[in-house]
């Protein structure tokens, strides 16, 4: 039972950077992966804060820009194509490193003690960490169903389907990519600050491989989304296949340690079901 | 006086990567209600014309003039959409294949300033005009439909708020001759019931004959042949195959 709930809490405190990998590899059909310094950039700039006497809001606010700040900044790296999706990201990452720890001062910062949303539901004892993971992801689900929904997030399908056609409709491209880019390093962004709060620290290095975690997540949620959605789009299907993929993903590795297997070979063993499922599900054309 | 929807002068478009000019000294009129039919072998310019008109070659020297009186030079992407529509030969550079016939619709509209709510029993209606298969998939994905179910619905995506001026690229040469020939009929006969102004590229010595009552010949990027009204009516077939190759 252990083992459910625990991969239920991670699944939870990752959904919005899992969103947030969503909008840009499914609906917008790039491969983003800044987001493993974002996540990061989002959990330094929140304990930076945090600790030094700001508001949780302000700190989570500030945090949440970061994350957009960078969304912005690789979206011009990536401008018109002039360096590939998957370079720039791998380019803003290596930069972010430095950033993050700039910004932390040393590597691991604790922020145990400081003021934060988990002490904030205290009061529910062992099941702060689950309701704030559970609250967030209610909050980013909700918003992002909306967007969805509306006319913008009908131009961004059409962006990942059609980039050409969008353009000869007269809707300026680059802008989409702008705002998509900077909404999913939001979301990553305040996924490593939830992190950082649950976590009760940050360290330079947590944001490691979140990125591929999350592909792998949304590839795993898309192949349960196609058992139930056919043929139409439904917004709140495809991001609750996004939640379950993340599900199925924390469940396999709880599954793995909970038989024994030395965390040591985990992410080895991550990576080739993470090759299996891209070989078999991947959308083979993204950018 | 009719006012002129497309006027193009002295457009000269150099290749990107040489020195020579795609497109030479061209100079064109059309007036409301012109079909202009431009001819002309592989290579000749035709399709570097059109994606000169609508802006998708942006470095042209000359002057082009969409409705009197937007220079295409400077003026937005979103105000030469907003005044012509394009049809490739490429069935699916036309359409959001992953997405519904509705969605579609919904993004096509989405182009005009004033976009319209668009109604399923109405767009039902409209659909039924151009395939009657159409209107019974609204819902579905635009990847299930047939290569001439997708023609007609572009032909029904672009005609549901008709452009000022529409280009037509070859938009039926991927299709088999009957199913071509159908369609154009249909284009056509639209294009004359809404008035529209039109300009199309074909390789077809029939279409050309048998549409428009303007052409031009381009040859290696320059008009070699140019015919209007009751010229361009009786020309034959055998004409103007020497005059256009």
């Amino acid at each position: 039972m252990d083992v459910i709930f625990i991969a239920l809490e991670q699944s939870l405190l990752l959904l919005p950077l899992v969103l947030g990998i969503y909008l840009t590899y499914s609906i917008i059909q790039i491969t983003d992966l800044t987001v493993d310094g974002t996540f990061v950039l989002g959990a330094a700039v929140f304990a930076r804060l945090i600790t030094n006497s700001y508001t949780i809001g302000i700190s989570m606010a500030a945090a949440i820009l970061a994350g957009a700040v960078f969304g912005v900044l690789v979206s011009l790296i990536q401008h018109k194509n002039r360096i590939k999706p998957l370079i720039a990201g791998i380019l803003m990452v290596l930069m972010l490193q430095t950033i993050n720890l700039q910004i932390l001062g040393r590597p691991n910062v604790s922020i145990y003690g400081y003021d934060s949303f988990v002490k904030k539901l205290s009061f529910l004892n062992d099941n702060a960490n689950l309701a704030l993971s559970f609250i967030s992801a209610l909050v980013i689900f909700s918003i992002l169903i909306l967007v969805l929904q509306s006319n913008l997030g009908l131009i961004l399908r059409g962006l990942g389907d059609n980039k050409g056609l969008v353009r000869k409709l007269g809707k300026n491209t680059e802008l989409y990519k702008i705002f998509t880019l900077a909404l999913s390093n939001a979301l990553a962004a305040t996924c490593g600050a939830l992190s950082a709060q649950v976590y009760g620290y940050t360290d330079v290095s947590m944001g490691y491989g979140v990125a591929l975690t999350a592909i792998g997540a949304v590839i795993i949620g898309s192949q349960i989304v196609k058992i139930f959605e056919k043929k139409r789009f439904i917004p709140a299907f495809e991001l609750l296949g996004a939640l379950g993929g993340t599900y199925i993903y924390f469940l396999i590795i709880n599954i793995f340690l909970f038989i024994g297997l030395d965390p040591i070979n985990l992410k080895l063993v991550l990576g080739l079901i993470l090759i299996i499922f891209l070989t078999f599900f991947g959308d083979k054309n993204h950018e | 006086m009719s006012k002129n929807i497309l006027s193009i002068k002295n457009l000269r478009l150099k290749s990107p990567n040489s020195s020579v000019y795609i497109l030479d000294n061209i100079n064109l009129t059309l007036e409301e209600k012109d079909f202009l039919i431009i001819l002309g072998g592989n290579g000749s310019g035709k399709s570097s014309l059109l994606k000169t008109i609508n802006k998708t070659n942006k470095f042209f020297k000359g002057e082009i003039i969409l409705d009197g009186s937007v220079p295409v030079k400077t003026a937005s992407e979103k105000s030469i959409a907003g005044l012509t529509s394009t049809i490739t030969q490429e069935i699916n550079a036309n359409l959001f294949c992953s997405m519904s016939i509705l969605e579609n619709f919904m993004l096509y509209n989405m182009k005009y300033n004033d976009s319209q709510r668009i109604d399923e029993s109405m767009l039902k209606n409209h659909l039924n005009k151009y395939n009657s298969n159409l209107s019974k998939k609204i819902n579905q994905p635009v990847s299930v439909l047939s290569g001439g179910e997708k023609q007609s619905l572009i032909l029904a995506l672009i005609f549901l708020r008709p452009p000022k001026l529409l280009i037509l690229d070859e938009h039926t040469s991927a299709l088999a001759p009957m199913t071509s020939e159908k369609l154009m009929k249909i284009t056509a006969e639209i294009i004359k019931d809404e008035n529209i102004t039109c300009v199309m590229a074909t390789h077809s010595l029939d279409f050309a004959l048998k549409f428009g009552n303007k052409i031009v010949a381009l040859k290696d990027g320059k008009v070699i042949y140019y015919a209007e009204g009751k010229k361009k009516q009786y020309l034959t077939k055998e004409e103007l195959a020497r005059y256009c190759y």
